[in-house]
């Protein structure tokens, strides 16, 4: 069965590039461009793993993903987080909230495969 | 006879006495007219006005009290002109003292303001870089994303020429992202609001990613670009982000300046003495056009280029040295060159293998993320 992965962004290109990335890799892309949005639809059917934004307006990627961890139907998905500028901060910020790991913009592509496969446990997608 | 001689001295008598009475009344008013006059002056406030009567009677008493009056007189006004004057200066000078008092006060003030200013404008300028950088990364990466899309899109339908093209945006959107990183990194660093975050890196990994985005624009100029890293380099302790900065400044600079000719990014470790970590050499040798031995001083100056003819036939911000020095710095090592006008370039940087303590803060938990894998290496040009 195909993996649903759910990329939460603010914006639409990064939403795009991700989404057809991962459909590239063999996922099911979601997408939400808030984390309210995330969680409407994390609640209704909940993905194996979620692409988060660290920067967006009103809900943060930091916020969101901590609700994410608090709700005991979606604390088990793997989240990743996604950032413009990784700094030891961020990475230290993303790893309290229970992030289990984090790429940069620009996504490459064999980075996000290879962190992806490995926080689902798959051999190869 | 003897009437007569009565009647004659009666004259004689006469006459004298009169003679003697017109002198004396006119003796008498003249002495009164001094006086008068002297009291006049008096009057008009000429205190240097005296009677000096010599004569010793109830009129030149009165004139020698007159003199002795004005005397004191003048005695006194003196005495209130000096205190006067005394009072001026010194009110004069509490003025003065009042002035610089005031004029301190005005320009600390005006420090602070300019300083609150200054403050101001900093940290406005930080904000603006950062929002600059993220506005600037945002659509770079849509670029750098879809190119990426499209690459693999073109692999999958085997259209090689497209996959060059789509190299050289990937190539060229790396190379803009470097150069808003090194506009950021400079303020950043010119704050005082740079960190340093520790990880172990494979330097073999680092190099060859770098290697990779500057190998399209060596092939653009004709350059032979080699890595030759030796195997005993191993993991390092460093930050990525800045060692990658420093070392895409320095290979893309070399390739910059140096036409139809060999570029060498070449990295070794030498054991350190004592007790020390082992110290990591990166080299980059062109066979440019060199810098002038009296422009070696200013490449590293913000801004500069070893001529100014230099930025119109290459371009360039002029920040890639100045950043990439104070980086090395930040990594605690050092940046330094060689050079011959016509011949080639030798930049050398010295680093730590593992940066003294004082450079590693609490970010050990950052290992606990996966490090990159070795990715792009499999696609070095």
């Amino acid at each position: 069965m195909t993996r649903r992965i759910l990329v939460v962004d603010d914006n639409a290109d990064n939403r795009n590039v991700l989404s057809r990335l991962l459909d590239f890799g063999g996922y099911l892309p979601e997408v939400a461009a808030s984390a309210r949005d995330a969680f409407a639809l994390a609640e209704a059917t909940p993905p194996d793993l979620v692409l988060m934004d660290l920067s967006m307006p009103d809900i943060d990627g930091w916020d969101a993903t901590s609700r994410f961890k608090a709700d005991e139907r979606l604390h088990e998905i793997p989240v990743i987080a996604v950032t413009g500028h990784v700094t030891g901060e961020e990475i230290r910020r993303a790893q309290e909230v229970g992030c289990s790991d984090i790429v940069s913009k620009p996504i490459d592509y064999y980075v996000l495969m290879d962190k992806i496969r490995h926080h689902l446990g798959d051999a190869a997608a | 006879d003897a009437r007569r001689f009565v009647l004659a001295d009666t004259g004689v008598s006469l006459a004298v006495s009169a003679a003697v009475g017109l002198f004396l009344a006119a003796t008498l008013s003249r002495r009164i007219r001094r006086l008068t006059s002297a009291t006049r002056r008096v009057a008009s406030g000429d205190l240097d006005a005296r009677v000096e009567d010599p004569r010793d009677d109830e009129l030149a008493h009165l004139a020698e009290h007159f003199d002795h009056m004005v005397g004191s007189l003048r005695e006194q006004r003196e005495a209130l002109e000096q205190r006067h004057a005394q009072l001026r200066s010194s009110l004069d000078e509490q003025r003065r003292l009042t002035e610089d008092l005031i004029q301190r006060k005005a320009s600390e003030e005006l420090a602070e303001r300019a300083r609150a200013e200054a403050e101001a404008r900093d940290s406005a300028k930080s904000l603006f870089l950062a929002t600059m950088s993220h506005e600037l990364r945002t659509p770079l990466n849509a670029i750098l994303g879809f190119a990426q899309i499209l690459t693999l899109e073109s692999r999958v339908r085997g259209e090689a020429r497209m996959e060059e093209d789509l190299r050289r945006i990937d190539a060229a959107g790396k190379h803009l992202l470097t150069l808003i990183d090194n506009i950021l990194d400079f303020s950043k660093i010119e704050q005082g609001e740079m960190d340093v975050d520790l990880v172990d890196l494979s330097l073999d990994d680092l190099a060859q990613e770098v290697v990779a985005i500057v190998g399209p624009l060596a092939r653009e100029r004709g350059d032979r670009l080699r890595l030759e890293i030796a195997d005993s380099v191993g993991q390092i302790r460093s930050d990525p982000a800045k060692l990658r900065q420093i070392l895409f400044n320095l290979l893309s600079n070399a390739v910059k300046f140096t036409e139809a000719g060999d570029v060498v990014l070449a990295i070794c470790r030498h054991d350190g003495l004592d007790d020390a970590p082992d110290r990591i050499e990166i080299e980059v040798r062109d066979t440019g056009i060199g810098i002038a031995e009296e422009h070696l001083d200013m490449i590293f100056e913000p801004f500069r280029q070893a001529e100014s003819s230099t930025a119109r036939r290459f371009g360039g911000t002029g920040l890639g040295l100045v950043v990439s020095r104070q980086l090395s710095d930040l990594l605690g090592g050092s940046i330094e060159v060689e050079s011959e006008l016509g011949v080639g370039s030798t930049f050398t940087v010295h680093l730590p293998a593992e940066p003294p303590a004082v450079f590693d803060g609490t970010r050990s938990g950052a290992v606990a993320f996966l490090p990159s894998p070795r990715t792009r290496s499999q696609e070095v040009p």
